[in-house]
Parts: C-alpha cells; sequence; structure tokens
C-alpha cells in the first residue's frame, strides 16, 4: 500500500517544492518590495505639492529646488532638477520592476477568448523614455531603477524668454 | 284562518315520517358497510351454502409477474439530503484542489511571462501555502482508505464531488482550446498584436494544470466502471 501512495508523494511533493521556490522569491523582494511603496507614496505627496505649487499648467515659475516649494523631506530616491524656467526634470528610483501584470485575468481572458468574449490580453509595460506632461504624474508602472519624468508648462512654449 | 296553536303541531304530526330507525339501521350494515358484515355464521343471517364458483377458463401459465411497487405516498422520502462522512472529506478536498489549481497555474503563468515581482506572485503564493498542505493531507488520507476498503471509491457523495472536477476542468480545457485556436485565426489576420509564442506557453500552463485534473480523475472514475 505504502508503495502504490510513493508515486502521489512524489508529485505532491513536486508542487511543494515549487511553492517553497516561490516563497523565497517572494520573500527576497519583500523589503525591496515595501521600499520601493514608500517611494511611491513620497512621490506622490511631492507631486501634489509641486501640482498646487504652480498649477496643473504649470502656469507659474519652476521652483529651484524642492525646499523652494515647502518640501523638505524627500528621500534620497527622488531628485528634482529645473530644467527652465517653467520646466522640471522629476526622477524616482525603484528597486523591483511593476506593471500590471495579472496572471488570473490573463487565464480568465484565455478561456474567454474561448466563448468569443476575450480581448488581446497585454500587460502595460513601462514606456522606456521619458514622460512630458504640464503637471507631474507619478505612474504606478515602473521599471527597475530611475524613472524620470519632465514637465513643462504650456506658457513655456510661448514665452520661453520670461 | 286557524288561530289554535295546536293546528301547526297537529299539521306536523301527519307529515310522511322521513326516517325509520329500523330500515335506516339495516341500510348502514348492509350498504354502507359491507366490509363489516359479520360472518357468516352469525344467527342473524341465514346460513347460506355459497354459491358454485362460475366457469373458468384454464388460463395458459404465464411468466410469473413482479409486485407492483408501492404507492409514491408509502415510500419514505428522505426531506433532508446529506453527505457521508467521506464525502465531506472529498468536499474539502474539492475545495482544496481547485484553489491549489488556481494558485499553481496563475504562479506558472506568472513565470512563463517573465513576471517574478512581489504584487504578482503574492496572492498566487497565498492560494499555494494554503491549499497545497489541506489538499495533501486529505488526498493521501481518502487514498489510503480507498486502498483499505475498495467499496469506498464507489461512495455516492465521492462521485458526485471527482464529477464536478471532471465536469469543471472539461469545460475549462474545452474553451483554452478554443481560445487557442481563436487567437490563432486572430493572428492570422493581423488583428492579435500579442507574441504567439506566449500565447502557446500560456495555453499550455491551463491544459497541463485543467488536463492533468481532468485525466486523473477520468482515468479514476472508468477504473471503477
Amino acid at each position: 500500500m505504502q508503495r502504490s501512495l510513493t508515486k502521489y508523494r512524489i508529485g505532491l511533493g513536486i508542487i511543494g517544492l515549487f511553492t517553497l521556490v516561490i516563497l523565497a522569491v517572494v520573500l527576497v523582494q519583500a523589503s525591496a518590495t515595501r521600499q520601493d511603496q514608500k517611494t511611491e507614496d513620497s512621490a506622490n505627496n511631492i507631486a501634489t505639492e509641486l501640482n498646487n505649487y504652480n498649477g496643473y499648467s504649470l502656469t507659474g515659475p519652476a521652483p529651484n529646488s524642492l525646499p523652494e516649494a515647502g518640501i523638505n523631506n524627500a528621500p534620497s530616491t527622488i531628485s528634482y532638477t529645473k530644467t527652465g524656467r517653467h520646466s522640471y526634470r522629476f526622477c524616482v528610483t525603484y528597486k523591483l520592476t511593476s506593471n500590471d501584470f495579472s496572471a488570473s485575468s490573463l487565464a480568465q481572458n484565455v478561456v474567454a477568448r474561448g466563448v468569443g468574449a476575450g480581448t488581446n490580453y497585454n500587460a502595460n509595460q513601462y514606456y522606456q523614455g521619458s514622460y512630458s506632461y504640464s503637471y507631474l504624474y507619478i505612474n504606478p508602472i515602473h521599471h527597475k531603477g530611475v524613472n524620470c519624468q519632465d514637465v513643462s508648462g504650456y506658457t513655456a512654449n510661448f514665452n520661453s524668454s520670461i | 284562518m286557524d288561530n289554535n296553536p295546536k293546528s301547526d303541531y297537529h299539521e306536523y304530526e301527519h307529515q310522511p315520517a322521513a326516517f325509520t330507525p329500523s330500515e335506516n339501521l339495516t341500510d348502514m350494515a348492509t350498504a354502507e358497510r359491507p366490509h363489516h358484515r359479520p360472518p357468516e355464521h352469525h344467527s342473524f343471517y341465514p346460513q347460506t351454502p355459497p354459491p358454485p364458483p362460475p366457469p373458468t377458463r384454464v388460463a395458459p401459465p404465464q411468466d410469473p409477474i413482479p409486485n407492483p411497487p408501492a404507492p409514491q405516498s408509502m415510500v419514505p422520502q428522505p426531506v433532508v439530503k446529506v453527505l457521508s462522512p467521506r464525502g465531506v472529506e472529498y468536499v474539502f478536498m474539492t475545495i482544496a484542489l481547485v484553489t491549489g489549481a488556481i494558485g499553481l497555474a496563475s504562479a506558472l503563468l506568472a513565470v512563463v511571462n517573465g513576471n517574478y515581482s512581489f504584487s504578482v506572485l503574492y496572492f498566487p503564493l497565498a492560494l499555494l501555502l494554503v491549499s497545497v498542505p489541506v489538499f495533501s493531507w486529505l488526498f493521501l488520507r481518502l487514498k489510503q482508505a480507498e486502498l483499505l476498503d475498495p467499496a469506498a471509491r464507489l461512495d455516492a457523495s465521492k462521485r458526485r464531488s471527482t464529477q464536478f472536477i471532471q465536469i469543471s476542468s472539461f469545460v475549462v480545457c474545452f474553451f483554452t482550446l478554443i481560445g487557442f485556436l481563436a487567437t490563432i485565426f486572430a493572428k492570422l489576420s493581423g488583428s492579435y498584436s500579442g507574441s504567439i509564442m506566449k500565447v502557446i506557453l500560456d495555453v499550455l500552463v491551463i491544459l497541463v494544470v485543467a488536463g492533468g485534473v481532468l485525466f486523473y480523475y477520468w482515468r479514476d472514475e472508468h477504473r471503477l466502471s
């Protein structure tokens, strides 16, 4: 009887081993994910303050530095550089890549295509170039490393000499 | 006009009798309650010889006819349908199996699509961490019980659970294959922009998990019969 159960024990053991590997991967990434989450929260708070400082169309001049806009507690993973009177570059450094991939959505979509209800599911990947907006937007989809956004006001295009 | 109050009474007295106790008692004894007729030897009824039996033809021998079933109202009907004690364990195992299969397929889909990030893997991991030990314990326990007592494999509650698993996994495999072909055709027409290699890997993962479950229980069911 024990022999006939051995093959089932081996199969279940393989699945258990796979589970342990996934557990190790998740635990290794836990601290980096927590750090990235703190960075993203700080970046969102700074973005709100910067957008309120100059208006969402950057009508006013960009601040020379973050402390000038009243932001004194920016973490080292966030950098601000003024590139013009009405433009600046905002960079955030992440430890891990983040996208909106969802395995359950993917599986549902594969099966749903069988009943004619699926879509061309593709997880949104981070756009490798830098974004350019008239206001600062922190994208939750990002890649590992430095992610920058260039912000320039509409008035900068017309009154660049001011 | 007769003002004597007795006249009415007199008139009533001359009404024909509507009820004769002796006649009606006889009617009740003979007509209304035929089965309660006293036996023939009772002195009240005359002793008459039984009539000769009517001439009958001898019927050819026939096959014995089984007794007709009792009326439906006489058969005890269960008002509460319960699972057998083993059947409850099979339902637990079914829940753990379905949950674990979803977790395993999700984790494998993430891996084949190159997504190892925390946010993608943490929920499939939670599913696997709970369902794999529970399923393993219940599966080995029930398998051992089946080996000790082969009659347990015919338990109706068990077959209900395993048939549910077979039907569910068949539906998943069936529509996955249709979806795969639909994606191939969409790719040929240029209306699908994704990687066809990833679609093949995704379909393979789903077919390995759902098809593996279907194959195991299909074989198990047909080994019974």
